[in-house]
């Protein structure tokens, strides 16, 4: 007998299928293989507590697929897309590669869900008061990540090289020229060089494309490795349950399979978006000529562009200051308002929460109208 | 032009029709299908041992099925009569008179349906066993009937057939070459619209997996005859299909934004990737029965919602530019005057029946050309803009581009005169901001034309 | 410029639309007289539907009988569905036979024409969620029962706006021309309000006849007296019902214009009056005397003359429509195609449909009756 071979552990002959089923011959020669039944025994253990919000529990799976969907169209786009000649290559794609026009649409409208998707399952985690000790690495690696997408988002934004994404970027980078002491150099940096060209699309491209992927890939997985050594967090009255009364489902595979026609959904979505509504290619850039009527940030990044209008002139930089706060205090969250069950600082935390909502939901409704 | 045009902001009567249409679709092809679902699970329930609490769960089923039928599908049902004469009254009312006995014959049906279908669910305690079965199977067979005549009316509008205005023949234009596929995959579908509805009311059942595993895999075995048949039906049904369809389909067309993908093909395969979604659905639900939540049952009936809205959508775009093809444009100009180039190069303005004493050439002219010629189909800020369409008009473009209205075949021709056409390229002209007159912009268009006839005439073989 | 200079400036160039190209598919005279008796039908399902409710109001404000209160509460939705659906064959037939007439004055006022929709739904559902919320609070269920009574009467008032806009083509072309969205109603039109509580107050009569109908049953398969108290407040709302509507009847004289009303009130439409009144002067007497002798047969003959009642004033409408539309529009313009074929599938189908349901429907009763006396009686 090969000494590399291991034993199974009885634990695991118990929960394994039947050793004459197919399955159960597949597990037992894979355990013989590799010991990986902590692993195994780790993941299953994973379970998801059932009350009537539970349903919120599903947006961060909904973030991954659409995740996922970006992946793929996008290294589909890519195999057409030249960043030396980005607007040519999207017509083409839009015109003459097969189904080129749906991916794109897809890859479009799968990113602005995932924002919103984002979004939701921020706020769900942030009112069922998810982050609080010991979950502070959850949280901060998630809001890391929604910055992440929304960069992501700003960045795909540029490459098709339109009168739209040109004009879009071009507010969005000067904005970012107006912070004191490093505005300029970080301006210069996204752009290569005093204004948004060419040499901006090289840098745009290798973001979205390779350093922006990588980073967010790794804070996922780091992400989901907190979830899965914490556990889903329990909401306080649900916690406050009698142990017999707290019912749960087995997130493997109960709560994922449970998912998955969710998650069809969503796919069926995305074509529905993409047939009712596909995206449009505008006409090449021309940065000598004049910003097309109503140029607007994407309904993502609406509400910060909305709130600095309310600060003119010499107070822009006040009102920059004020917003530079916000993520601050997002962050610093789990640090202020630790104590379980809510106390009052807790609840006064959601009743700031909730303003923090209506805010941003008024500044973008503003944005999108005016 | 008969009516007055509902010029309805924003979504447009047309986008109104269709979202009426695509909830009723759903919810009646549920009200069918249902129907043979009570029906088997009531003859199902005589043979299982378990058999009065199947019953049970099934009268659950039943007041899902009969609050949200006749509520939100009666409803709807009517709303689509509402909407499309207030869209097309001129359709509306050819439809009417061509097909009043058909519809008064689907009343009939839906007098039935309901009464029966209260008979069988007021007298679920009274009643015996055999009438409780034969309620729910007359119910079925009743309802099916109310979907053997409207798809007569429904597929008529595509492929009128061999019916012409002249001889109203009735049989031809009702069984017309699209109304045997179509009945066919309609049906399907109600079986398998049914046991996503099923599933989700077995999500209901919280005490007892077992329990919940049968019904679930019961319901989801009515996905089965619409996977193995609706793929070669749909195929039978493109055949039938008008050639200039087809070719549409095929050659597609510029979007507005650019992108060749045309909304008919778009539409075709959201259709279709919804059907393969749901078998993949309800597959997982067969699988796991026990991880089946309401979310989950939800989220098939709403891909269901998606799908019927590709195949809905494909159906009333595959009919562009007519509302009845080959008869009756979408905006109320009928073929036969179409062809008639008197009638289509008369003064539009002081020929229409709604024209309330408006000068030619005045301020308002182009604006009730656009509210009685382009408003049936267009918005000017919401569906099918136009504000955006002509965003990058000139003049002499502009008049030149609605001369040739119909050459993508998309539209229907223009009717009017030259200075129709300019009255309008001024309306659109003085909504961006522009604000030239129409004798102005017919000077600019007839100083271009006269230059280009002028540049021919010095150099035939570079101008062309 | 007053009201009659603006009808002269613009009769003239009142834009009538052609008629449909396919004619009728049979005499005119056999459309009417399908749409005469489907519109009676339809309107005794609405009269007993917004009645009801107004009822059941009544009974939760007043904390009233409890028998009374579930039955309104398990039949309203019933009565609701069958309202819509026997709303049907009227809207079809107007439609082939004023078509030109309906669809434009529908236009006009589209956006509160497709309102319509939203508001039976909004109606409807409360109906049944005021059936299948049965543990709610009083209060809650008042607002419910409220929401379906505000939207049920706009929808009434939204009917009353479109027709009788549909019968006035002088006023189209200016109010189409001011809101092409179609956000119109027919305010200006002197005889609406008049029109509006007359086709509206017929609700309390009809709804307190199937309380004086329930009461008596009741009283009956129980053998006792537990649906008297149904059936007095029954009859007390008829009687108030009554009254109402003859001052809206009055009311609509005064604001008709006197030619058409002469012209009207002639030959076949004054004789359809006289019988009108007459049966509703009968039927309100039968169903007093029912409930005041608590006589099952009198009160249902009294609700059938209910029918026939409504079918006379619904030709008396008719007749009236023609007049207004007379300087323009007759039904005799149209060409006739006649569809004997189809109609014979329609008639046939009806028949027998109509013979299955009724066979089917007295035997479920029988046993569903014999149920409720067995677990009642006693």
């Amino acid at each position: 007998m090969d000494t590399q071979q291991t034993h199974i552990p009885k634990e695991a002959e118990a929960a394994l299928p039947p050793a004459d089923s197919r399955m159960g011959k597949f597990y037992r020669a894979l355990l013989k293989r590799y010991p990986i039944w902590p692993v195994i025994q780790f993941f299953m253990g994973k379970k998801v507590p059932e009350h009537k919000h539970s349903a919120w529990y599903m947006l961060g799976g909904i973030a991954l697929f659409l995740f996922l969907i970006q992946l793929v169209t996008g290294v589909l786009l890519m195999v057409y897309y030249k960043p030396g000649q980005p607007w040519a290559s999207v017509n083409r794609i839009v015109m003459e590669v097969p189904f080129g026009a749906l991916i794109r649409s897809i890859h479009h409208w799968s990113a602005n869900l995932m924002i919103l998707t984002l979004f939701l399952h921020m706020f769900s985690t942030l009112f069922m008061k998810a982050y609080r000790p010991p979950r502070e690495g959850t949280w901060i690696t998630g809001f890391i990540l929604l910055t992440l997408v929304t960069l992501f988002g700003f960045s795909g934004y540029l490459l098709p090289w339109d009168d739209l994404a040109f004009f879009a970027v071009r507010i969005g980078v000067s904005e970012m020229e107006k912070l004191p002491v490093l505005g300029t150099f970080a301006a210069d940096l996204a752009r290569g060089g005093p204004d948004v060209s060419m040499e901006t699309i090289g840098r745009f491209y290798a973001l979205h494309v390779v350093i922006l992927p990588l980073l967010v890939l790794a804070l996922i997985a780091l992400h989901l490795l907190f979830v899965q050594i914490q556990g889903v967090s329990e909401p306080d009255t649900f916690a406050a349950l009698p142990l017999e009364k707290k019912k749960y489902r087995k997130f493997f595979s109960d709560f994922m399979i449970g998912e998955i026609p969710v998650w069809l959904f969503m796919f069926g979505l995305l074509i529905a978006l993409s047939a009712a509504a596909p995206r449009g290619l505008a006409p090449e850039a021309n940065p000598m000529g004049a910003a097309p009527e109503g140029i607007k940030p994407e309904w993502y990044l609406l509400a910060p562009y909305q709130a600095l209008k309310l600060f003119p002139g010499k107070l822009e930089l006040v009102g920059m200051a004020i917003m530079g706060l916000g993520p601050l205090l997002v962050i610093a969250l789990p640090f202020i308002d630790k104590n379980v069950p809510t106390d009052k600082r807790g609840e006064m935390i959601t009743q700031m929460a909730i303003a923090g909502l209506i805010g941003f939901l008024g500044m973008t409704i503003w944005g999108l109208l005016s | 032009m008969n009516y007055p045009v509902w010029n309805f902001p924003i979504l447009g009567g047309s986008l109104v029709v269709a979202i009426i249409a695509i909830i009723h679709i759903l919810i009646s092809h549920l009200a069918i299908g249902g129907g043979a679902f009570l029906a088997v699970a009531e003859i199902w329930s005589n043979k299982m041992a378990d058999g009065e609490r199947i019953r049970k769960w099934l009268h659950k089923f039943a007041t899902f099925f009969l609050v949200y039928t006749t509520v939100f599908g009666a409803i709807t049902g009517v709303g689509i009569w509402f909407s499309i004469q207030l869209a097309s009254p001129e359709a509306t009312s050819l439809l009417i008179h061509q097909f009043v006995f058909a519809w008064a014959t689907e009343w009939v049906t839906f007098i039935g349906e309901l009464t029966v279908l209260y008979l069988y669910y007021y007298g679920w305690n009274s009643n015996s066993r055999r009438m409780q079965v034969f309620l729910a199977v007359a119910y079925f067979v009743i309802a099916w009937f109310s979907l053997f005549i409207i798809n007569g009316i429904l597929t008529f509008m595509l492929t009128p057939g061999a019916w012409t205005l002249e001889n109203k023949d009735i049989a031809a234009g009702f069984f017309n070459p699209g109304y045997f596929p179509s009945l066919f995959i309609r049906t399907l579908t109600m079986f398998l619209i049914a046991g996503l509805a099923g599933i989700l009311v077995a999500t209901q059942i919280k005490d007892d997996e077992a329990f919940k595993t049968k019904i679930i895999r019961f319901s989801a075995k009515w996905v089965i005859p619409a996977a193995i048949l609706v793929p070669g039906l749909v195929v039978w049904y493109w055949f039938t299909l008008p050639e200039s369809t087809l070719a549409f389909y095929d050659a597609g067309m510029v979007g507005v934004d650019g992108g060749k993908m045309e909304g008919l093909a778009r539409f075709f395969w959201l259709a279709v990737t919804s059907g393969a979604l749901i078998v993949m659905g309800a597959s997982v639900a067969a699988w796991k029965p026990k991880a089946v939540h309401l979310a989950t049952a939800i989220s098939l009936l709403l891909v269901a919602q998606v799908g019927i809205m590709g195949a809905e959508f494909f159906r009333e775009m595959a009919r562009k530019p007519y509302v009845i093809r080959g008869v009756l444009y979408s905006n109320a100009l009928w073929q036969h005057n179409a062809e008639n180039s008197a009638y289509m190069n008369r003064p539009y303005l002081s020929e229409a029946k709604w024209n309330p004493e408006i000068e030619e050439m005045s301020a308002e002219h182009g604006e009730w050309i656009y509210r009685l010629q382009c408003a049936t189909c267009h918005t000017l800020d919401g569906y099918r803009d136009l504000t955006y369409r002509t965003r990058n008009w000139t003049p002499a473009f502009g008049v030149r581009f609605i001369e040739k209205l119909d050459e993508q075949k998309v539209m229907p021709p223009f009717q009017g005169t030259l200075k129709d056409r300019a009255a309008l390229t001024a309306y659109f002209l003085n909504i961006h901001g522009n604000p030239v007159t129409p004798a102005q912009v017919l000077e600019l268009y007839e100083q271009e034309e006269r230059a280009k006839a002028a540049a021919m005439n010095a150099n035939p073989k570079e101008a062309n | 410029m007053n009201f009659s200079n603006l009808i002269s400036a613009t009769l003239a160039q009142a834009p009538i639309p052609a008629a449909d190209p396919l004619g009728y598919p049979m005499p005119a005279v056999l459309l009417q007289l399908l749409s005469y008796l489907t519109l009676a039908l339809h309107f005794m399902a609405v009269n007993f539907t917004l009645g009801g409710l107004i009822y059941l109001i009544w009974l939760k404000v007043r904390k009233g009988d409890d028998g009374a209160k579930s039955f309104l509460g398990l039949s309203l939705p019933l009565g609701f569905s069958y309202l819509v659906t026997l709303g049907i064959p009227p809207l079809l037939f107007v439609q082939v036979m004023y078509g030109q007439m309906f669809y434009s004055s529908s236009v006009i006022i589209g956006a509160a024409w497709i309102l319509v929709v939203p508001l039976l739904i909004l109606a409807y559902g409360m109906l049944y969620l005021n059936k299948l919320k049965k543990d709610s609070t009083t209060n809650a269920q008042l607002i419910v029962l409220g929401v379906a009574l505000l939207t049920m009467l706009s929808v009434g008032f939204i009917y009353v706006n479109n027709l009788t806009l549909s019968m006035t083509p002088d006023t189209w072309m200016e109010k189409y021309a001011a809101t092409p969205s179609g956000a119109n109603l027919n305010l200006s039109e002197p005889t609406l309000f008049a029109r509006y509580v007359l086709f509206m107050s017929p609700a309390l009569v009809v709804g307190g006849a199937a309380l004086v109908l329930m009461g008596i049953f009741r009283s009956k398969w129980r053998g006792n007296n537990s649906g008297d108290a149904a059936g007095s407040l029954g009859m007390r709302g008829l009687l108030l019902g009554r009254v109402i509507t003859a001052a809206a009847a009055g009311a609509l004289i005064a604001v008709l214009p006197k030619n058409l009303l002469s012209d009207t009130l002639v030959g076949a439409g004054r004789v359809h009056l006289i019988l009108g009144i007459a049966l509703a002067l009968l039927s309100t007497a039968l169903l007093v005397l029912g409930a005041k002798k608590k006589n099952g047969l009198l009160a249902v003959v009294g609700t059938v003359l209910l029918v026939l009642e409504a079918a006379m004033f619904v030709v008396v409408r008719d007749m009236l429509r023609q007049q207004y539309l007379a300087p323009q529009f007759t039904l005799s313009d149209v060409s006739v195609h006649e569809q004997w074929g189809m109609f014979s599938i329609f008639a046939v189908s009806m028949v027998a449909g109509l013979a299955f349901l009724i066979v089917l429907t007295v035997k479920v009763s029988k046993t569903a009756i014999a149920k409720y006396k067995e677990t009642h009686a006693g």
